[in-house]
């Protein structure tokens, strides 16, 4: 049965923990002195508190400290979902955002790191605001349970569960054999790569504003920028060349880091799923850069690869970032950056989608099924790099590519119902469930999500929180099992 | 078991550079000990071949699984072996547990390693007095298991009785019936009713057990751990009417290594009383021709005529050692109804037993995962603990400490130590051997050794306070 007392307790703490963090745009707007921002953090603080202290008061500590997988299922929904609620409040007390539920959905877009935003014009929004926007894509990036776990003890609980159930890929690593310094490694390699990228970004001539905000979306994969035409704004292509490198750094596995770190670079570089990623990123936009060139799109090749690679990157890592209004572009890049929908970052990244290693999965199950359909007694064993996978993981990435394309479809049809076109609402739906960000059609690169209406805000809000916390730790609350037995 | 000072006092120079600890095997063995070496705080990396092994281990623990085999040294690097404190194989091949010690041993000397031996070939009847291959420590858990019961024959067989390595003191587990006259009294209630000095170290509540204040109240089906004084003991128990008596005759059924070793430990005198059950011909003539002493008796024990027969009820002890884990708790359950005394039940191969089998009336439950894990344990803790027992399937831990000036404790009075509920002192044995039962006002001296109970989860802090 579910620990409540202790699951509870657990949510009570990750959300004062949350509103810790809430510290830095608080003192943002005292700052800028943004009246309308401090009194939304105001409330926002005062929910919480009463939030926090009614549960720790009303519920005593429990007997038993155990965790079972369905209590780690139910506080990481959970957490996302009260973390976004509580996080959102700002946003609408301080009269950024017109209802709770456009909102919720931004706040929701930036923890799980889609960066799809209601706000055709954002650079009009209270500083303070857009900063806690951009925030939340830096701690949704490599998880906010994963952040607790590695900082607090946790009340004592194993973070194993919790951090299973909300880290990304078919296998979960740990680096070490403690959980705690498996988080804490993750979390300092993020958060070294990002004051890496802020200072670089500084040296391209954007303000410390500008730098740290973008750094802390580009890290995270998620999209979320301060300024109205993305990284365009800055029409600089030494910006544009650092953010793509560490959008890539960011879609890969943060485990090979770790490794390379330690010196087993030769390890690192034999990773079959790295190469993967690479090879798609770098076949992708070099296709569409030739494209692009002879296209007559832009003047020059070094031009062409420039917003190719860019924009490459930016989908398939599903950061979501524009420098390029790419639907405007020919239908070949456009067709190639949508097939990228479906393959999203790499295991143990910060990035969304079904995640590359699960692709080249299919792709050699695929191949062993047409070997075997020639040598039916053969044994044909199904390889990513130099690890083979073993039948059980092989059929959970099956079914979760089968109920990934499933849940899109079913938010496709939704999404319909406000009246989109077509290519609105399947870009709309997969790019929410891929965490990506920008779209085709009217949530292209310039589009925003304002023309939905609030409940399919919600089922959009939905949408993403399944992708990040990869369908499963969600879709289990819904089964009666889970409550009965 | 011979702990080896000189190990033990590397292993605390260690202990400040690396916590991690190898453990090669995911067994039951393997996972017992990984388990309390992670409450220990301690990195744990655990080796095995089979999959499904290592998949539960890390579900299970928070620790490092590695797949692979433990005498691959590629594998050994990989769970870092160069920077480990210790590297302990409990496969269930002698073998492969001997050679990976080896390998570990002769390549990183600075690594302790502790391998589990089954085969008395290796090791001897006795054990090795010098490391094979250099290995620090071998545990054998047939010769473990034939220690704890021959101990526990010692002390009568009245629960689970511990003795202290020092002291007269004695630790023994008191079952309350549902019409007992304790049952609703306060535990300092019951003190005064009794009117003997004791220590109520812990209280197993159907498997939760805490350590009770005065103020605690006793409920029916309470297991009460009472540490007091061995002549007190048998004061309480005549209270209530459990006479605490020696086995004088005892049935072991089943012949097994385990039955070989404890027969081997026990005096001839001793040998004389024992009847042997087991239904293989060769291996009671081996036995009778081993042990001229003993009774051996060819037959199928489930058989009712053997019981009539050989008058197997009118026994003091009946011990079911044989290699199948079921029998051996349905044959001591039955014993207690044909009219045995006390019975005792051998767990083997599935550890899950042990805890079910406890609901029955057999006293005494043995595992041998627990005792060699508890061996280990105290191999792997050393310095100034200088024994550690663990009770209701680990739950509770008795230490004995030896106070030393530095430790924050000494010269403190009891009542002075905050241990939060989370331990008891139960017990003080001053330099000259006096053992005592401590009240609020009992201060502790240097050089006192104190027996104290500790709950599972904060043995770390409690070790701190007094090490």
């Amino acid at each position: 049965m579910l620990n409540w007392k202790l699951d509870l307790r657990l949510l009570a703490f990750i959300v004062l923990f949350l509103s810790i963090l809430m510290g830095v745009p608080t003192a943002l707007a005292f700052h800028y002195q943004e009246p309308d921002a401090i009194r939304g953090f105001l409330v926002a603080y005062i929910a919480i508190a009463a939030f926090c202290s009614s549960i720790l008061i009303l519920i005593r500590k429990p007997e038993s400290k155990t965790l079972l997988a369905r209590d780690g299922y139910l506080v990481v929904t959970l957490t996302w979902v009260l973390a976004t609620a509580f996080s959102a409040i700002p946003l609408v007390v301080s009269n950024a955002y017109v209802n709770y539920s456009s909102a919720y959905f931004e706040i929701m877009s930036g923890f799980t790191t889609t960066g799809a935003t209601v706000l055709p014009e954002i650079e009009s929004l209270p500083k303070s605001i857009l900063f806690w926007r951009s925030q939340t894509n830096w701690l949704g990036g490599m998880g906010i349970v994963v952040l607790f776990v590695a900082l607090l003890p946790a009340l004592g609980v194993s973070g194993t569960l919790l951090v299973g159930a909300e880290s990304v890929g078919p296998t979960k690593d740990k680096l070490t054999p403690k959980i705690k310094n498996t988080a804490l490694i993750l979390w300092s390699i993020y958060i070294g790569f990002s004051v890496l990228e802020a200072i670089l970004l500084l040296f391209g001539g954007l303000s410390l504003y500008d730098a740290v905000t973008v750094t802390f979306s580009t890290m995270a994969a998620a999209g979320f920028c301060v300024k109205n035409s993305s990284i365009g704004t800055f029409s600089s292509a030494y910006v544009d060349v650092v953010v793509t490198i560490f959008m890539l750094i960011s879609g890969a596995n943060f485990a090979l880091y770790y490794k390379a770190l330690s010196g087993k670079i030769s390890s690192v570089l034999k990773d079959g799923e790295l190469r993967a990623y690479l090879g798609i990123w770098a076949f992708v936009a070099f296709c569409s850069a030739l494209y692009l060139f002879f296209s007559n799109t832009y003047a020059s090749f070094a031009q062409s690869f420039r917003y190719s690679a860019f924009q490459t990157a930016s989908i398939l890592t599903t950061t979501g970032f524009a420098t390029a209004d790419y639907v405007l572009w020919p239908a070949f890049p456009q067709v190639m950056l949508f097939l990228l929908f479906f393959i999203g970052g790499s295991a143990g990244s910060a990035g969304g989608g079904v995640k590359v290693i699960r692709i080249v999965a299919l792709f050699k199950m695929g191949r062993a099924q047409i070997k075997h359909r020639i040598h039916p007694r053969g044994v044909f064993q199904v390889r990513v790099g130099s690890t083979s996978m073993r039948e059980d993981l092989l059929l959970s990435i099956t079914t979760f590519f089968g109920v990934y394309i499933l849940t899109g479809v079913v938010g496709t049809v939704l999404i319909s119902l406000s009246g989109a076109d077509i290519m609105t609402s399947i870009a709309a739906s997969f790019l929410c469930l891929g965490n990506i960000g920008i779209g085709f059609a009217e949530v292209g690169p310039t589009g925003n999500f304002a023309f939905l209406p609030s409940y399919l805000k919600w089922v959009c809000s939905f949408l993403m929180l399944v992708g990040r916390l990869e369908l499963f730790t969600v879709y289990v609350l819904f089964s009666k099992h889970f409550w009965k037995r | 078991m011979n702990i080896p000072v000189t190990c033990g006092d590397n292993g605390i120079k260690e202990l400040g550079i690396s916590k991690k600890i190898i453990i090669l095997g995911a067994g039951r063995r393997g996972l017992g000990l990984a388990k309390q070496l992670i409450v220990d705080g301690k990195d744990v990396v655990i080796i095995d071949n089979a999959h499904e092994r290592v998949e539960s281990a890390v579900s299970k623990l928070d620790c490092l699984g590695i797949l692979g085999n433990g005498t691959d040294v590629a594998k050994l690097i990989e769970a870092g072996i160069e920077d480990a404190e210790a590297f302990i194989a409990v496969t269930n091949s002698d073998e492969i547990n001997l050679v990976s010690c080896g390998l570990v041993s002769s390549t990183y000397p600075q690594t302790k390693t502790v391998a589990a031996i089954r085969s008395l070939i290796y090791t001897g009847i006795d054990g090795l007095k010098e490391g094979l291959l250099g290995i620090d420590h071998i545990v054998n858990p047939n010769a473990e298991t034939a220690k704890s019961i021959f101990n526990i024959i010692e002390q009568g067989v009245n629960g689970n009785v511990l003795g202290f390595s020092n002291t007269k003191l004695l630790l023994y587990n008191f079952y309350i019936e549902p019409f007992s006259p304790y049952v609703g009294s306060t535990i300092m209630e019951m003190r005064s009713k009794l009117g003997a000095e004791f220590v109520i170290a812990s209280i197993n509540r159907r498997g939760l057990v805490i350590v009770p204040s005065g103020n605690t109240t006793i409920q029916a089906r309470d297991t009460l751990a009472i540490v007091a004084d061995s002549e007190e003991v048998t004061d309480i128990l005549k209270t209530v009417g459990q006479l605490q008596k020696r086995p004088n005759n005892m049935v072991l059924v089943g012949a097994s290594k385990i039955t070989r070793a404890l027969l081997n430990r026990m005096s001839p005198a001793m040998r004389s009383k024992v009847t042997v059950v087991d239904q293989d011909e060769e291996v009671c003539k081996a036995f009778s021709e081993r042990f001229r002493e003993i009774l051996m008796i060819k037959a199928d024990i489930t058989d009712e005529d053997v019981m009539q027969e050989e008058q197997l009820g009118s026994y003091d002890l009946l011990i079911a050692l044989t290699d199948n884990d079921e029998l051996n708790i349905i044959t001591a359950s039955y014993a207690k109804r044909t009219g045995v005394q006390r019975s005792m039940a051998l767990i083997k191969n599935n550890n899950n037993y042990s805890r079910m089998a406890s609901y029955l009336d057999i006293d005494v439950v043995i595992s041998t995962t627990d005792t060699t894990v508890e061996s280990l344990l105290r191999y792997l803790r050393g310095s100034n603990v200088s024994s550690i027992h663990s009770l209701y399937n680990g739950q509770l831990e008795i230490y004995e400490f030896i106070i030393n000036k530095e430790c924050e404790v000494c010269n403190k009075q009891l009542k002075d130590i905050n241990m939060r509920k989370k331990a008891i002192i139960a017990g003080i044995i001053n330099k000259t051997g006096q053992c005592s039962i401590p009240s609020g006002q009992s201060i502790l001296g240097e050089g006192d050794t104190v027996l104290v109970a500790v709950l599972r989860d904060s043995s770390e802090m409690i070790r701190k306070l007094f090490g």
